[in-house]
């Protein structure tokens, strides 16, 4: 079990190296939502549907608010940032598009201090869904999507 | 290192039924049925115990909102945490999938951070993989938990700040 935990370390430091070879391709359509989850009440934002089983199958909450849409295009190593409520910003950066699945770099940052950050890849077209702040006698959720272009 | 499947044969209850059991899920004449059974079978005992310390394992990760360890890879502590019960990491979870079917309203747990970047890296995902493959977590942050949905692989990331 330690193994692969110092393969993505070795992976990790290659990327932070080597961040050339990754800047390749075109760009990518990037949508963040962020969600407010909460049991205030019993509502569902309409443009939510797509998500809204996904979350009834995970968490036990009644309320998920839109708060805020974006989409952006961006290209390999650019930044895009989203503010988010609670003085929070939202850092996704897409760090390779030439594999079958989109490489993204997200990161969280409260008050500038960077709490949370994460690697992932991303089925082109899918999305994932990050949650964890509390916020508004409720949760805040960030649903994040790519799609090559 | 036998699996809790080899090591589970008695005719009379399936891990599910097992499953409901500790959840209080069975009828008062089902669940009487069981409490009986278990004070003869110690095959059935032992799956019992088993799933009952699984479950605690995750619940009170979940409930407390932290695995014990801050500023580290909380996906590791979790596994840390599940290995510690000194069983096949894998058969246990996919057992536990199966018995307890409702942890916690987190109905599907099916990924967990190092299972994901095991069995997904390097890129050879079936298109059926989840939403997201989950390469690495960090950050302030007291617990981190991977999911992924059952309706369409969907990949949830719940982390707790610290
Ligand atoms: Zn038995």
């Amino acid at each position: 079990m330690i193994r692969p935990l110092k393969f993505l370390m070795i992976l990790f430091v290659a990327v932070l190296l080597f961040p050339g070879d990754l800047l390749a391709g075109a760009s990518v359509r990037t949508g963040i939502r962020v969600i407010h989850a909460s049991s205030n009440a019993v509502h569902v934002d309409p443009g939510l549907r797509d998500i809204e089983p996904e979350l009834k199958s995970v968490f036990k909450y009644t309320s998920y608010t839109l708060l805020k849409q974006t989409a952006m295009d961006l290209a390999p190593g650019t930044q895009g940032r989203v503010r988010l409520p609670g003085g929070r910003t939202l850092e996704v950066v897409p760090l390779d598009l030439t594999g079958r699945r989109i490489k993204y770099r997200i990161a969280i940052f409260k008050q500038g201090a960077r709490v949370f950050g994460t690697e992932v890849l991303l089925r082109n077209r899918g999305s994932i869904t990050i949650g964890g702040p509390r916020f508004k006698n409720g949760y805040l959720l960030f649903n994040i999507s790519g799609t090559r272009r | 290192m036998e699996t809790f499947k080899a090591k589970y044969q008695c005719r009379h209850c399936d891990a599910r039924t097992l499953g409901r059991y500790l959840d209080r899920e069975l009828s008062p004449g089902e669940w009487q049925e069981i409490e009986n059974h278990l004070t003869t079978c110690s095959h059935c005992r032992s799956v019992v115990e088993h799933l009952e310390r699984l479950s605690q394992t995750f619940s009170q990760g979940i409930d407390q909102g932290t695995f014990g360890l801050s500023n580290s890879l909380s996906g590791e502590s979790i596994l840390a945490r599940i290995k510690a019960e000194k069983q096949p990491f894998w058969a246990d979870l996919a057992d536990l999938m199966k018995a307890k079917r409702n942890i916690l309203q987190l109905a599907s747990i099916a990924a967990i951070l190092l299972a994901t970047v095991i069995y997904y890296q390097g890129d050879t995902v079936l298109p059926t993989g989840p939403s997201a493959i989950v390469n690495s977590v960090d950050g302030e942050i007291a617990s981190v938990m991977i999911l992924e949905t059952q309706v369409s692989k969907h990949t949830i990331i719940w982390y707790t700040e610290s």
